[in-house]
């Protein structure tokens, strides 16, 4: 079991193998906690909040498609997860519709920066990511922690591939302007 | 074997987390494409008879009256009617930006598309003459509810639009038998806008836009009216007793 794909594993959990499901959780648990910390930006045990995104991917199970990839999925009910936990804490209003995906976009590629430019923005978010906004910071972070690719993060999100695009450049941005505001003025 | 893991592989070997059967999640789709098409059917017969009311009313015309119109037919817009296809539009973004063939794709993308195939609809809709036959049966006093909103919308009297067939030409312009307000004496003056070369012939269909004193209109335009013109019963009626009074005195 451990050698077979994720969707490999959820086929079996949706035909009744709910052990199977034990390596799924053992697949995402650090990486949807680790998520969830940088999203939520807290210190506090995000444990509650995965474990409840497990529950729900369990009783949801059978509605994942198999053909298509299990990642984005799991990440989506985790996205919606953390987006409650935030409106509890922060009260935000629903937006139904954000300017950035109202209108159409030229396609961005994904970013070209070399793993320098990478670690060092890596080291700016670690220090600057607590000041994003919410639509910024986590397209930042699933595309430079969780490694997700453009296209994926899209079906996170449930927004356009080139809004992600427009989202991470604009994030990365504002990062090298707060560092910049701190660091030289 | 960790905290998270076990306590979720406990709560579902103890029966306390189960999984929804997959019928559960075919009906949800199910009945949120119905929805989806119901919604649009909706705003498709929304958006027709909007059009369609603001034709047979006569308001679509009167912008081409001048400032005066184009005022007149701001104001006599059925807002309410406009608000409700505006938030069935919302709702419809809504719905469909639930799936991938919504949410990958802009916002204004879907919007053009729910916004064309409104346009598209309305245009078969208008084509069927379905709401002409709904009039008619409104008119004929057939429809209790929907007759109400057809003729509420498509006949109730304006206070500056006039729609009727032209019954006598005389020197100062004609007399007009309104569909809703009965006789009516046209004033014609150069002032009038009316098309290049229009010639006014008893029989004919017009709207007479002008505000009325004391069963006279001062036209400020006269365009003929090439619809249909619906009269309420108690018109059509009246103008058939009147015939008939004719032909008695004429025998």
């Amino acid at each position: 079991m451990q050698q077979e794909s994720d969707e490999t594993i959820a086929i079996h959990v949706q035909a009744g193998d709910s052990d199977a499901f034990g390596f799924l959780i053992e697949r995402y648990e650090d990486k949807l906690k680790r998520y969830g910390r940088k999203f939520l930006n807290t210190k506090e045990d995000v444990e509650d909040i995965v474990q409840e995104v497990f529950i729900k991917a369990y009783t949801h199970i059978q509605s994942f498609d198999a053909t298509q990839r299990f990642s984005p999925w799991i990440y989506r009910i985790a996205h919606n997860e953390f987006v409650n936990e935030l409106r509890k804490k922060t009260r935000q209003p629903l937006g139904f519709f954000d300017p950035d995906t109202i209108l159409p976009f030229v396609v961005s590629s994904e970013t070209t920066d070399g793993p320098t430019e990478q670690a060092e923005l890596k080291k700016i978010m670690e220090e600057f990511l607590i000041e994003l906004d919410g639509k910024y910071r986590e397209p930042l972070v699933l595309f430079f922690y969780e490694e997700l690719s453009y296209q994926d993060i899209a079906e996170v999100l449930h927004i356009p591939v080139t809004t992600v695009g427009v989202r991470i450049n604009r994030g990365k941005e504002k990062l090298k302007h707060l560092y910049t505001k701190k660091h030289y003025e | 074997m960790n905290n998270v893991k076990e306590t979720v592989l406990n709560k579902i070997k103890h029966g306390d987390v189960a999984m929804r059967p997959r019928w559960h999640f075919v009906l949800k789709s199910f009945l949120a494409i119905v929805g989806i098409c119901i919604l649009t059917l909706w705003l498709v017969y929304l958006v027709s008879f909007i059009v369609f009311a603001l034709a047979t009313s006569g308001i679509i015309m009167i912008p081409a009256f001048g400032f005066q119109g184009l005022v007149e037919f701001l104001f006599a817009l059925p807002w309410l009617l406009i608000l409700i296809a505006a938030v069935f539009i919302l709702l419809l973004e809504v719905l469909v930006n639930r799936y991938s063939f919504g949410y990958r794709k802009p916002l204004m993308y879907t919007l053009f598309g729910i916004v064309g195939f409104t346009i598209l609809g309305t245009f078969i809709v208008s084509q069927t003459g379905l709401h002409d036959l709904v009039m008619q049966r409104s008119v004929e006093s057939r429809l209790p509810i929907v007759g109400g909103v057809y003729k509420g919308y498509g006949i109730t009297p304006n206070e500056r639009i006039n729609i009727g067939e032209i019954e006598i030409i005389n020197e100062n312009g004609f007399l007009l038998d309104e569909r809703v307000k009965g006789e009516l004496s046209v004033i014609v003056t150069e002032s009038t806008k009316k098309p290049n070369n229009f010639v006014f012939q008893v029989g004919d269909q017009v709207i007479v836009y002008g505000p009325i004193t004391n069963n006279e209109i001062q036209a400020f335009g006269v365009k003929p009216f090439l619809r249909k013109m619906f009269r309420p019963i108690e018109r059509i009626e009246k103008k058939i007793f009147k015939e008939e009074d004719e032909l008695e005195s004429k025998l």
